[in-house]
């Protein structure tokens, strides 16, 4: 049997990747990644429900069954059946909803690729005989997440997450560390509530797992911790004083391994002192090692191609790399609050009966809710989607002003506001609106991402076509809508490039380099070679800043 | 043609008012009065952004264009005698880089035809100090949207008094978690929930005419 050249793929809006070798169906292609297509006949070609788009070179001819399930037209775009679709070269495949049934929550567990396994950073403190288990821990100023793997195959064997418990000192980065600034009770008592955070975690991540199969606690042999700079400074009980005045300066930016005794985290069962912990490096006081560890998890350093990686949040970091030049660009900017629903009149976190979702058609507008429950708010992707809505229908101005003649637009209490959902379509019985000052947040937010993107580019010398790829990480970045996302200029408009939405790529590079000493030199290699923009240093960056807050005249069709 | 550079300005249509301001330049028209129209074009700005028709960002889309203009005009006004209405000095505080409220400020006051000395960001309270020497300025405006900044700005005012400047300065506190209280704490004057505000303040207290 002849050896077959093995080809990539990369499936979006999911931003899974696989290798398969040439000539896999799309279908057999998504099954290896993990992805639970829609194929009701089997994959026979008969349904015509497992619809893709092929982007990219590489498009297959069309089959006979696929003239058969699809128009010309469908065909010119792209679109195939994905199990009537054998890929001969490297290519992107986007899947619609439709197809890909609801996956939407899954990814947040990050990539579902197997993870490359080299026994180098075992250390087997463990009896022998014993399967070695690992924990990777991603620290958010929100959530704080863990997962449980098999140290010898890589497999996952469980996750959990829970609510950062300094939620309690202060919602935002900057408060907390103020409280932690003032002294040793005051760092304690904050860096206490990350450690018996992590502690039960693994706790419940144990007990899960021995729900299937056994788990023991003695079966733990390492750690591997991601988190921002702040978080992990406070793990580490490191000083924060520099966080928090300019010019911004780390106590310590390096790789760490210590024993989870030694930092006050308590395992369950005894004998635990020589479980160790490795924490990832950072590249600066606001790109952290999560940071570093999605950089890795997406292979942004050393793919072969140009790629921008992006974690938008309060505080939005961004990765430019150019593998060729040996070139990584990392920066960090505030985008602020807007993009969690934070300062937007009827803003809400993503909880049941959070706008996530609009769509506008010929018969008006369909809405998804989060729990399908009737609206009572919008969170994060819902207020993109509705500010794309309301440029899209001309209902505000490249400004972004309200438009008063357009219908929905009226004079509320607080200025004008757009009628997004009547009170007697609403779970509350109240108007949803969006509102000039909701618009004007949003621009404000779009505008920092977009600035910054720009700025990295034009530092690079990179044009729009030249990038290959834009990967979105982090729980935003997933649900967020890439169309709305360029329509009111967040995104940029990139001509060449696959667009991925990778989840929480940080944990999952958290996980890579659980169980890979060669995952954790990349991680070392990348915060080193990382070389931070600082964005305010940039001379145009606040021209670039107010440009960035109007709409892109040129609307996408 | 002026009325169309207040308007074009009042709009916020970059393109419009470079356009218009290059032609009145090459017609022969002094810098001073095209300088006085965008004043009234920022002017029209202000008005818009506390009847809140406009927002943040086209305060600093107006910025913007009016550090255009003034790039512009420079060379015209060099000749000119301008008489300014007072003098201003302002910066963000050390230990602060946010710089995008200080500039909005900074643009407005200029608009205002005040002879606004910018220290930029994560000034030190010396550089402060020195500057109202230089200056002889009577205005100072603190900007800082850290909380940390706020000691930085109860520093400097110690600093000032312990110069002997206090009572020939009136102070000016602003950024995002600035309020009456903190305002107290470090020692100013008076503070501004927004860059109307700052200008007003300065107004005021430069005994110039506060529109109505």
């Amino acid at each position: 049997m002849s050896r077959l050249e093995s080809i990539r793929i990369a499936f979006q809006p999911v931003g899974t990747r696989v290798e398969v070798s040439a000539g896999s169906t799309v279908l057999e292609a998504g099954r290896e990644a993990g992805l639970i297509l829609a194929a009701n006949c089997g994959g026979n070609g008969l349904c015509g429900r497992c619809r893709v788009t092929v982007l990219g070179e590489h498009i297959p001819a069309p089959t006979a069954a696929e003239y058969q399930a699809l128009s010309q037209e469908e065909l010119d775009a792209g679109q195939r059946l994905a199990c009537r679709a054998h890929l001969q070269g490297d290519t992107g495949v986007h899947i619609p909803r439709t197809t890909l049934g609801n996956q939407q929550r899954l990814q947040l567990e990050g990539g579902m690729r197997r993870l490359s396994v080299d026994t180098g950073v075992l250390r087997h403190n463990i009896a022998p005989d014993t399967r070695p288990l690992g924990v990777a821990v991603d620290i958010g100023c929100t959530k704080i997440a863990a997962y449980l793997l098999d140290l010898e195959t890589g497999d996952q064997l469980a996750a959990c997450g829970m609510p950062n418990p300094q939620i309690s000192y202060g919602e935002d980065l900057i408060s907390r560390l103020v409280y932690a600034r003032k002294g040793g009770k005051q760092t304690r008592e904050l860096s206490g509530c990350v450690r018996n955070g992590i502690s039960k975690l693994i706790e419940e991540l144990l007990d899960t797992r021995t729900e299937h199969a056994s788990a023991k606690p003695e079966q733990l042999a390492d750690l591997c911790v991601v988190g921002n700079t702040a978080m992990i400074h406070l793990l580490l009980e490191l000083p924060v004083d520099g966080l928090l005045v300019a010019p911004f300066v780390a106590a310590s930016t390096a790789a760490v391994d210590v024993r989870a005794g030694d930092i006050g985290i308590d395992l369950p069962g005894d004998d635990h002192i020589d479980v160790q912990v490795h924490v990832l490096p950072a590249i600066g006081a606001f790109v952290g090692a999560d940071h570093v560890a999605m950089i890795l998890a997406n292979g942004l350093h050393n793919c072969g191609h140009i790629s921008l990686g992006i974690d938008i949040g309060t505080n939005s970091e961004i990765a430019l790399s150019k593998p060729e030049h040996g070139l990584l660009l990392t920066a960090s900017c505030p985008a602020g609050p807007a993009f969690e629903g934070g300062h937007i009149r009827h803003g809400m976190r993503a909880a049941p009966g959070a706008i996530e979702k609009i769509n506008s058609g010929p018969d008006g507008l369909t809405l998804k809710t989060v729990g399908d429950e009737l609206p009572v708010g919008l969170c994060g992707s819902g207020v993109i989607d509705a500010v794309a809505l309301l440029w899209q229908i001309g209902a505000i101005d490249y400004r972004g002003h309200l438009q008063p003649d357009l219908a929905g637009v009226r004079q509320g209490d607080a200025g004008r506001e757009y009628l997004l959902v009547e009170a007697k379509n609403t779970g509350h019985g109240k108007d949803i609106v969006i509102t000039q000052q909701d618009i004007s947040e949003v621009q404000l937010a779009k505008a920092a991402v977009a600035a910054s993107i720009r700025t990295l580019l034009t530092l690079s010398n990179t044009k729009h076509e030249d990038i290959d790829e834009l990967v979105l990480a982090g729980a935003f970045g997933s649900y967020l809508d890439v169309d709305s996302s360029i329509e009111i200029g967040l995104l940029p408009s990139l001509p060449n490039a696959t667009y991925l939405q990778a989840g929480n790529a940080a944990g999952t590079g958290a996980k890579m380099a659980l169980v890979s000493s060669e995952m954790r030199t990349q991680a070392q290699q990348i915060a080193r070679r990382a070389v931070r923009i600082d964005l305010k240093q940039q001379k145009n960056f606040n021209r670039e800043l107010a440009l960035a807050t109007r709409f892109p005249k040129e609307k996408l069709t | 043609m002026l009325e169309q550079l207040i308007k074009a300005l009042a709009e916020l249509e970059e393109d419009q008012v470079l356009d218009i301001v290059c032609k009145e330049l090459a017609g022969g028209t002094e810098a001073l009065s095209i300088l006085q129209a965008c004043q009234q074009g920022m002017a029209e700005v202000g008005d818009r952004f506390e009847k809140s028709e406009y927002f943040v960002s086209d305060l600093m889309m107006s910025g913007e264009i009016f550090k255009q203009v003034g790039e512009l005009l420079e060379p015209g006004l060099q000749s000119a005698t301008q008489v300014r209405a007072g003098a201003v000095v302002i910066g963000t505080v050390q230990g602060d880089i946010h710089d995008i409220g200080k500039d909005i400020v900074v643009n407005m006051l200029k608009s205002a035809n005040l002879d606004v000395t910018d220290l930029g960001v994560d000034v030190p309270p010396a550089q402060f100090v020195e500057a109202l020497k230089e200056t002889d300025a009577s205005v100072l405006a603190m900007s800082g949207l850290l909380t940390l900044a706020f000691d930085s700005m109860q520093e400097t005012v110690s600093l000032i008094e312990a110069a002997g400047l206090r009572d020939k300065v009136r102070i000016m506190i602003g950024g995002g978690p600035v309020d009456g209280g903190v305002c107290k704490v470090v020692g100013a004057d008076d503070w501004g929930a927004d860059a109307q505000a700052a200008v007003r303040l300065a107004k005021t207290w430069l005994e110039i005419g506060v529109q109505a």
